[in-house]
């Protein structure tokens, strides 16, 4: 115990306060790393970073996960997920710093970039694709090759045969827009929205949406026969996603969900290359690079942060104690690290593509009635049970699952 | 005082989808800092939704702010004296707003 007496009226504490504070004044003023910059940016916990200190920051935290885990080689197909919100565009610029000619080492897989549209869900209706296009188009050095999804596609009966038929007679172009197909995009986006307009909750419609998006990057990466996924989810989406995923009966699976690689399905390796940024970092490096960030609406837009949905009261909570709390993220990314996959899982769930490993909620009537509940896993029984019309509107007709692996198989 | 508010990353969805405001601050007696100029855009630009722009006496949590080009958190955050032309920047990381 210190005693204020015996250093002359100054407790520990004040002079504690004292320090930190003139240490924290002496550090803003300039660069901590190089101490001759003027400071940027504040990261790391008060830590101020000029813009060539921070640029070098970013860029090597994001080429260390990709080298620690060894996961790209010579030659790989590589799908890139750009959603256009500022994760992503980030994830895009970083990885293009890989093909710079000036780059220590450089990144050789073959970068193929998709764009899911699902802007015809929301009110507002203004697609970001050329938005995202013309970001895509002023990225330097990168070789690159634009596929864009609408996400009504999914909705297709035959959507797997029918993409490969488009893709075969489209493989040389520089932007294979799916939208080309001859479908009739209209009746299926009608059916989509009546679809998700029928799901009770939000966060079943945002758990689904989810679910149908990974389908078309899984179903996309077996034509092009390609076996790894680029994700831009950041550190603060996946420690939301780590407890939101215990609330809606995901907890089974969080490994798969919150991991840096992602092995849901055989074969297919989701890579989670932004988990250790974020949204602060990755907003700064696209401003120092003049990209403006694109907006993307999603289920829960301007919907309140508590009782919106699960993911966002989850996203708000850890935010919140983030701010107060700075270590909060980067404790639950640690421990989530930390799990390991279950392995005793005979099949994947037909609609998120997780191994069903142990369904521990009621199975609905409607799934027995069905036949489905041998083909979904616990998180997506629940979802799917709040759907009020057919739910195999949304389950795939054929196995997807089956039809994706088949074509790996192949390759 | 003339500033420039400009808002990204699905902010300006509660600003009437407009991403720059040219603003005149009245005059005070009182100097403008960011814990008064907050309060001032939630009553008179801000049209819906104050809950998801500001959170206690600060923005909410995910909602970055750039002044003049560099983090607020280097200027003092809500202690930042306004001054004549800054340019204080609004972005959203929350999922569109």
């Amino acid at each position: 115990m210190c005693s204020t007496a015996s250093f002359g009226g100054n407790s520990c504490g004040s002079r504690d306060e004292e320090m930190i504070k003139r240490k924290t004044q002496k550090r803003r003023d300039v660069c901590f790393k190089c101490k001759t910059g003027d400071p940027f940016v504040v990261i790391r916990q008060g830590d101020p970073f000029c813009g060539t200190c921070f640029d070098t920051h970013v860029i090597h935290k994001f080429r260390q996960g990709l080298g620690k885990t060894k996961i790209l080689y010579p030659g790989d197909k590589l799908l890139v997920n750009i959603s256009g919100n500022v994760s992503s565009l980030a994830m895009l610029r970083l990885l293009a710093t890989g093909y710079d000619t000036a780059s220590h080492k450089k990144i050789t897989a073959d970068p193929k970039i998709v764009v899911v549209d699902d802007s015809f869900m929301f009110d507002s209706g203004e697609s970001p694709v050329p938005a995202i296009l013309r970001e895509v188009e002023r990225v330097p050095d990168m070789p690159r090759q634009v596929f864009v999804v609408p996400f009504q596609l999914v909705f297709l009966s035959n959507f797997r045969e029918r993409c490969k038929e488009f893709y075969e007679g489209n493989k040389d172009r520089k932007i294979v827009d799916f939208n080309e197909m001859r479908v009739d995009f209209e009746k299926l986006a009608d059916s989509a929205r009546s679809t998700f307009s029928n799901i009770e909750t939000v966060s079943a419609r945002e758990d689904i949406h989810r679910s149908l998006r990974l389908q078309i990057l899984s179903t996309l990466a077996g034509i092009l026969h390609s076996t790894k996924i680029m994700m831009s989810d950041t550190s603060t989406d996946l420690a939301a996603r780590l407890l939101s995923s215990v609330a809606v009966g995901r907890g089974a699976n969080l490994p798969h969900e919150t991991q840096y690689l992602d092995n849901r399905l055989p074969g297919v390796t989701f890579i989670n290359c932004m988990r250790e940024f974020t949204p602060k970092e990755c907003a700064y490096y696209l401003r120092r690079l003049g990209v403006a960030p694109i907006t993307v609406l999603t289920h829960s837009t301007l919907l309140d942060p508590i009782v919106g949905s699960v993911n966002r009261l989850t996203d708000t909570f850890i935010s919140g104690l983030q701010a107060t709390f700075p270590s909060t993220i980067s404790t639950v990314m640690k421990t989530s690290a930390k799990l390991q996959p279950m392995s005793n899982c005979s099949r994947n769930c037909d609609v998120c593509l997780l191994p069903i490993i142990q369904r521990e909620a009621d199975v609905t009537d409607k799934m027995s009635e069905l036949d489905l509940e041998d083909k979904l896993c616990n998180g997506c029984v629940i979802a799917l049970s709040e759907c009020e019309q057919d739910v195999r509107e949304i389950v795939p007709k054929s196995s997807n699952v089956k039809a994706i692996l088949d074509e790996f198989l192949i390759s | 005082m003339n500033i420039t508010i400009e808002l990204a990353g699905g902010a300006e969805l509660l600003f009437g989808n407009q991403r720059k405001h040219e603003v005149t601050l009245p005059e005070s007696d009182k100097q403008w800092t960011m814990a008064t100029l907050l309060p001032w855009i939630r009553d008179n630009l801000l049209q819906e939704r104050g809950e998801l722009f500001m959170q206690g006496k600060s923005v909410r949590p995910g909602i970055l702010v750039l002044v003049n080009d560099a983090d607020w958190e280097l200027a003092g955050e809500l202690d930042y004296v306004i001054e004549n032309k800054d340019n204080i920047m609004f972005i959203s990381t929350l999922h569109g707003g």
